[in-house]
């Protein structure tokens, strides 16, 4: 039950957060992300509507990523180096991706709080493209051969808070921002916030002491952006659901976490759960 | 900690381990074409039987996943 999973003071510090987090039992985790991310914000912000969508999401639609084997699948994997390189890699050019789909919402949105929420949102995305580069840098050092490594400089768009967001050509997400899309994006994030527990162990695991100093530096700052973006869309789902009528909310984030968990499924591959 | 994790925790240290004795370092090939990432044949073979796809499994979502708006919504 969320209500039973405690909340930490938004004073803690980020390395308090993630072993806080971390040593959530997995069925826990989801809830835990999602409250743990709202009280990080000064002031906390309590989104009871939003809190109870969650919860009666995750109770009827329990996602694999909040499950003992999916954390179980990624520490076996990630006990092999090479594995782990290629998932950096992989997760360095989908945070450059995602970067695209929010600038190009940040675009088209016609609400000017929610288009600087949402360029905020691309520039840590573009930013973050880099961060898991500079992991994969300190964690294994020369594995990757010097002319593959500098091409991968290219997965981060570059986007600054200086520039006006424009839609980029062919992005399905050129369009003024809904609901809809922010509970997707808040699923979402709560699963790369997961993701990023598991991979930091896994992380602390590989790195050569020398470098693990910059290396948690900078998974600190992951962690705190990850789970800042989980509480900014929180927010704006609160905001946004005033306006719907009873268990309108529910229904909707029900129906995007069943979605989601099956997108998740599929990529696993559904014996992994049977 | 499980005997799972222990069991993890094992691996993981025998197999960096073992890279240190050997004095190997693990080196992973490939291009960028087209703005599609390639990994070499090689460095994906050892993988592939025994471990989930990187290109599919475990990777970062930050944006919406399904840009058709949901008839709940």
């Amino acid at each position: 039950m969320l209500t039973n999973v405690p909340s930490i003071s938004a004073a803690s510090s980020t390395r308090d957060v993630y072993v806080r987090l971390k040593d959530e039992p997995m069925a826990d985790q989801v809830g835990a992300v999602a409250r743990v991310a709202l009280s990080e914000r000064a002031p906390a912000d309590e989104c009871p509507a939003y809190l109870a969508a969650v919860e009666g999401a995750v109770a009827a639609e329990p996602p694999p990523f909040g499950m003992e084997v999916y954390r179980s699948v990624y520490r076996h994997a990630a006990a092999n180096p090479t594995w782990l390189i290629l998932s950096l890699v992989r997760n360095a050019q989908r945070e450059g991706q995602g970067a695209t789909d929010l600038w190009s919402l940040a675009a088209c949105a016609t609400d000017g709080h929610e288009q600087k929420l949402l360029k905020r949102h691309a520039v840590d995305e573009s930013r973050h493209a880099k961060v898991y580069l500079a992991l994969l840098d300190l964690s294994f050092p020369d594995a990757v051969d010097p002319i593959f490594r500098s091409e991968m400089n290219a997965f981060s768009p570059d986007y600054a808070l200086a520039r006006e967001p424009r839609p980029v050509a062919g992005s399905l997400y050129a369009k003024p921002p809904t609901l809809d899309d922010f509970v997707q994006m808040n699923i979402a994030e709560i699963r790369t916030t997961i993701h990023h527990l598991m991979q930091r162990a896994a992380l602390e695991t590989h790195c050569p002491a020398a470098n693990l100093p910059r290396a948690i530096k900078l998974l600190n700052a992951l962690l705190r952006d990850e789970l800042s973006h989980v509480a900014y869309t929180a927010v704006l789902i609160e905001r946004k659901a005033a306006a719907l009528g009873p268990g309108e909310l529910s229904r909707l984030y029900s129906r995007r976490l069943r979605d989601f968990n099956r997108i998740t499924t599929e990529e696993m591959g559904k014996s992994t759960y049977d | 900690m499980t005997k799972h994790d222990h069991d993890f925790d094992e691996r993981a240290k025998r197999t960096v381990t073992k890279l240190e004795q050997d004095g190997q370092k693990v080196q992973v090939l490939g291009r960028i074409r087209d703005g599609r990432l390639e990994i070499d044949q090689s460095s994906l073979k050892e993988l592939a039987d025994k471990y989930p796809n990187t290109n599919m499994v475990f990777v970062a979502l930050n944006s919406p996943f399904d840009p058709v708006p949901c008839k709940d919504a």
